[in-house]
């Protein structure tokens, strides 16, 4: 891997970013901030509606996606010129960037799981849940316009000789949303400080952390993309968790088992930036000519180490956050959906804790999804359309 | 059928209020309350209070507002998200104060939705095409994206491009079946939550005094329950059981009967002489926390069974009847055995899913107004039957809720929740002054042929009506559930 761009791109003047990078990027914050407020909508509030606000950002990003990414390839198809049509990949004799078909994927899937949604509330009721059927066809067209955007900023970067820092960020930031959008998705359950002591919080960790932190580090252009993106991730929370605390807000639903003021913000987010520097320093050790089996063993031992520093480190932040110093503005702890009756168990931690047997199997998924990440990362690298 | 219907007072208002449930839960109810009397009505609220936290858990209440072109008729919704036993608060203000009442409902699911022909296509049409899009991608990117722009890729990316294609199409294919098998397993979990009455057996026995039926609670589900708080049985109009009997096949004899405890869950109760036949039963029960099932069985009934009249009544408001078969007859007056006319004031069609008054007029043989008397307390029952069974329901003037349990649900708010307005005793509607004519607030949830079964009391004995009507549907559309 080539590194050497970055000692001389930062004296070079960034070339302008394209209008449709910048807007799908756009669409990507969109609609993670909507799904945010979303569920913090019905943590606080209960009741919702097709237009609530949160509703409208997630509808804003997926209509700007896919509108951005339909004209790209509309032009690049029929009005495009032998670069611009060589610029992209073929979808049924179309030609556009495969980040965009991903995004216009993305953005279909979104507009279908409306009406099957709509169809599954009238059947089957209201939502209780967030994972049904229709919501993880809502959610995969959500994953599309993230990682879609992800791979046009990939491509550019790719291109642009991997001098280009504005690139470089652009980058790292869309993959800062994808890791936030898949940590909201799949750590539903292992969120809450009190659930992170428990054998679950290390096997979800080792299945979703290693395969994107390596992946990102991997295509990124600059020497600390998973750090970055981590840093994203974190920032993005904790906006949303300062901003949101800010809103007043009633519960509507009975039974209300708790008095609510404000809206209900996510849960601090994970310490990530800790594994992903891991991540990245150990990435960085790797020259350019290692063989295969070198690069490979790196990677999983990065991804590893990465999980247990995780582990370590959130393991005394958790119990931190159950503490009364975490019951601040700050660290937004103690805060509990409406509907939750008070009790003790809002201050232990549940289920039984990890143990060795367990730590060795986390380090097996780890490793798993560490070789996932190296895998996907080696082939971005390469991307160029 | 859980809708709920309701007539009386707000207070110092008069309201009619109709709860048409959503069928499916959690859902959205929908409130309608119709101000009868009292004057400068200014805010009509409704707010949904579950059985076991009342208005300590509740959220603020929510403004019916006035329904466009229909002059007293407010509009609400209310969100049911656990099924359960409700009381639907109903406040009123205005002019004249402000008044509350409340309103009890079972939020239950009760129906499943096979997905139409045109959706199913438009679905599977839009997953199909997500599905090969997904595909082509995968093989695009195998293919081509890491290409120099420009370059056209050569016979090595295209195999590798296919062999993406492939395996992405395995994988989604799998994950689609995953899909499909989650989603019938949603499906399942949910038809098992559809509310079933609890399931009884229900036997005829001959005994020197006549025939006895017996009918038992042996749900597992009951059996399990009933010992929790809130599941003990509460008398309703001083009975516990209110059950009625209807020839299944004609609906050409009806009794109304109340049998007494025979032990835990079995209740028995002396037959009337019934013609011998196949029979409907539908038995209602009111439980402490407000629930108020409507048992639903059949039974046999042999040739001898029932016993002469006046020796076979177990209960002194025990009443039966033997009627045209149903079909025979769209007259709406109806010859009572005493000679005294009932007749149905109906006004044009009957129309599904449409607020409707059953109102009813008496008249002496010689034409002159009848008195009507109260029957266990109510001037008039009423018994409203789907012709194929699968809808009962039983009204009073006041509608179709259970008294007992809208007291209760009044005292308990009353005690908990600051001064309330008592809730609509059931003797307001049993006036002073003679009366010849009941009316029954009631929505037909489907169309069809339906048959409502009305009882009076005049001179003592109560005496009951039959009449079959035509349910039209709104819509011209045959309904799917």
């Amino acid at each position: 891997m080539q590194y050497a761009g970055d000692l001389v791109s930062t004296s070079a003047a960034p070339r302008a970013v394209p209008w449709h990078l910048l807007a799908v990027a756009f669409a990507s914050t969109s609609i993670i901030v909507g799904g945010m407020w979303d569920i913090s909508w019905h943590r606080s509030i209960g009741r919702d509606s097709f237009w609530t606000p949160a509703h409208m950002a997630i509808y804003l990003g997926g209509i700007v996606a896919g509108l951005s990414c339909g004209w790209l390839v509309l032009r690049a198809t029929f009005a495009g010129d032998a670069r611009e049509r060589g610029a992209g990949v073929s979808f049924w004799g179309f030609r556009g960037p495969l980040g965009a078909w991903v995004c216009i994927w993305g953005s279909f899937a979104m507009l279908v799981s409306a009406p099957f949604d709509d169809w599954w509330h009238n059947a089957y009721g209201l939502d209780v849940e967030i994972l049904s059927p229709p919501h993880l066809v809502l959610s995969a067209g959500i994953f599309g316009i993230g990682l879609g955007a992800m791979l046009m900023a990939l491509a550019h970067q790719n291109n642009a000789g991997r001098t280009d820092r504005l690139l470089q960020r652009l980058y790292v930031y869309t993959g800062g949303l994808l890791v936030l959008m898949l940590a909201t998705l799949f750590t539903e359950h292992i969120m809450l400080p009190n659930q992170q002591h428990a054998p679950a919080f290390f096997f979800v960790s080792a299945a979703v952390f290693p395969i994107l932190l390596v992946a990102i580090a991997r295509g990124s252009a600059s020497r600390w993309g998973a750090t970055g993106a981590a840093g994203v991730y974190m920032a993005v929370s904790l906006l949303m968790i300062w901003i949101l605390q800010l809103f007043p807000a009633q519960p509507m639903l009975a039974p209300i088992m708790r008095e609510i003021d404000r809206m209900i913000p996510p849960s601090f987010p994970l310490l990530l930036v800790l594994p992903a520097l891991v991540v990245d320093f150990t990435l960085n050790r790797l020259p350019a000519d290692t063989g295969r089996l070198r690069t490979w063993l790196v990677a999983v031992g990065g991804g590893v180490a990465a999980i247990a520093v995780l582990g370590v480190v959130q393991w005394f932040f958790a119990a931190f956050l159950l503490t009364e110093h975490a019951r601040n503005f700050f660290f937004a702890g103690d805060l509990w959906d409406y509907y939750i009756p008070p009790g003790a168990f809002q201050y232990e931690f549940w289920g039984r804790p990890l143990a060795a047997g367990d730590a060795g199997w986390a380090a097996l998924v780890a490793a798993v999804s560490s070789v996932a990440g190296l895998w996907w990362g080696n082939w971005m690298a390469r991307v160029r359309r | 059928m859980s809708n709920a219907y309701f007539e009386g007072a707000a207070g110092p208002y008069g309201v009619r209020v109709i709860i048409r449930t959503p069928g499916v839960i959690p859902g959205r109810a929908e409130a309608s309350v119709r101000i009868l009397s009292g004057a400068g009505v200014e805010r009509v609220t409704v707010r949904p209070l579950r059985s076991d936290v009342g208005l300590d858990g509740a959220p603020p209440p929510d403004v019916a507002g006035p329904v466009r072109g229909d002059t007293g008729l407010y509009s609400g919704e209310l969100w049911l998200m656990t099924s359960g036993s409700y009381s639907i608060e109903v406040s009123v203000s205005g002019a004249e104060g402000r008044g509350t009442v409340f309103v009890p409902v079972m939020a239950v699911a009760e129906r499943s939705l096979e997905m139409n022909a045109a959706v199913g296509a438009a679905l599977a049409g839009a997953g199909l095409f997500l599905f090969f899009g997904a595909v082509t991608i995968f093989g695009a990117a195998v293919r081509e994206s890491v290409l120099e722009p420009g370059a056209q890729p050569d016979r090595r990316s295209r195999r590798r491009g296919r062999i993406a294609t492939t395996l992405a199409a395995a994988a989604l294919a799998a994950a689609l079946a995953g899909g499909w098998s989650w989603w019938n397993a949603v499906d399942a979990e949910y038809r098992s939550r559809i509310y079933r009455p609890w399931g009884t057996s229900s036997t005829v026995a001959m005994t020197g005094g006549g025939a006895v039926l017996t009918l038992a609670i042996d749900d597992p589900d009951w059996l399990a329950n009933r010992n929790l708080p809130g599941a003990a049985l509460l008398p309703d109009h001083g009975k516990l059981m209110h059950m009625f009997l209807v020839e299944a096949d004609s609906l050409a004899a009806f009794a109304h009967v109340h049998p007494a405890p025979a032990g835990e869950d079995v209740f028995e109760v002396a037959l009337p002489p019934l013609p011998a036949g196949e029979y409907r039963i539908f038995a209602d029960i009111v439980l402490e926390n407000g629930f108020a099932p409507t048992l639903v069985d059949t039974v046999r009934l042999p040739q001898s069974a029932g016993v002469p009249a006046e020796a076979s009544a177990s209960d002194p408001d025990d009443s039966w009847a033997a009627l045209q078969p149903r079909g025979a007859s769209t007259s709406p007056q109806h010859a009572l055995p005493s000679g005294r006319m009932l007749r149905w004031e109906r006004d044009g069609a009957v129309v599904a899913d449409a607020e409707t008054t059953l109102r009813f007029v008496v008249a002496e043989p010689d034409g002159s107004p009848a008195a009507l008397e109260p029957y266990m307390g109510m001037l008039s029952h009423a018994a409203v039957l789907r012709d194929d069974g699968s809808v009962f329901v039983h009204l009073h003037p006041a509608g179709s809720i259970n008294l007992t349990a809208q007291q209760r649900f009044a005292a308990a708010e009353a005690a908990g929740g600051g001064a309330v307005e008592p809730a609509a005793g059931h003797m307001r509607h049993a006036p002073d002054g003679p009366v010849d004519s009941v009316s029954f607030p009631f929505v037909f949830p489907r169309p069809g042929a339906w048959r409502i079964f009305v009882q009076v009391k005049i001179g003592g004995s109560v005496e009951t009506a039959a009449f079959d009507v035509d349910v039209e549907d709104p819509t011209g559309a045959s309904t799917s559930w």
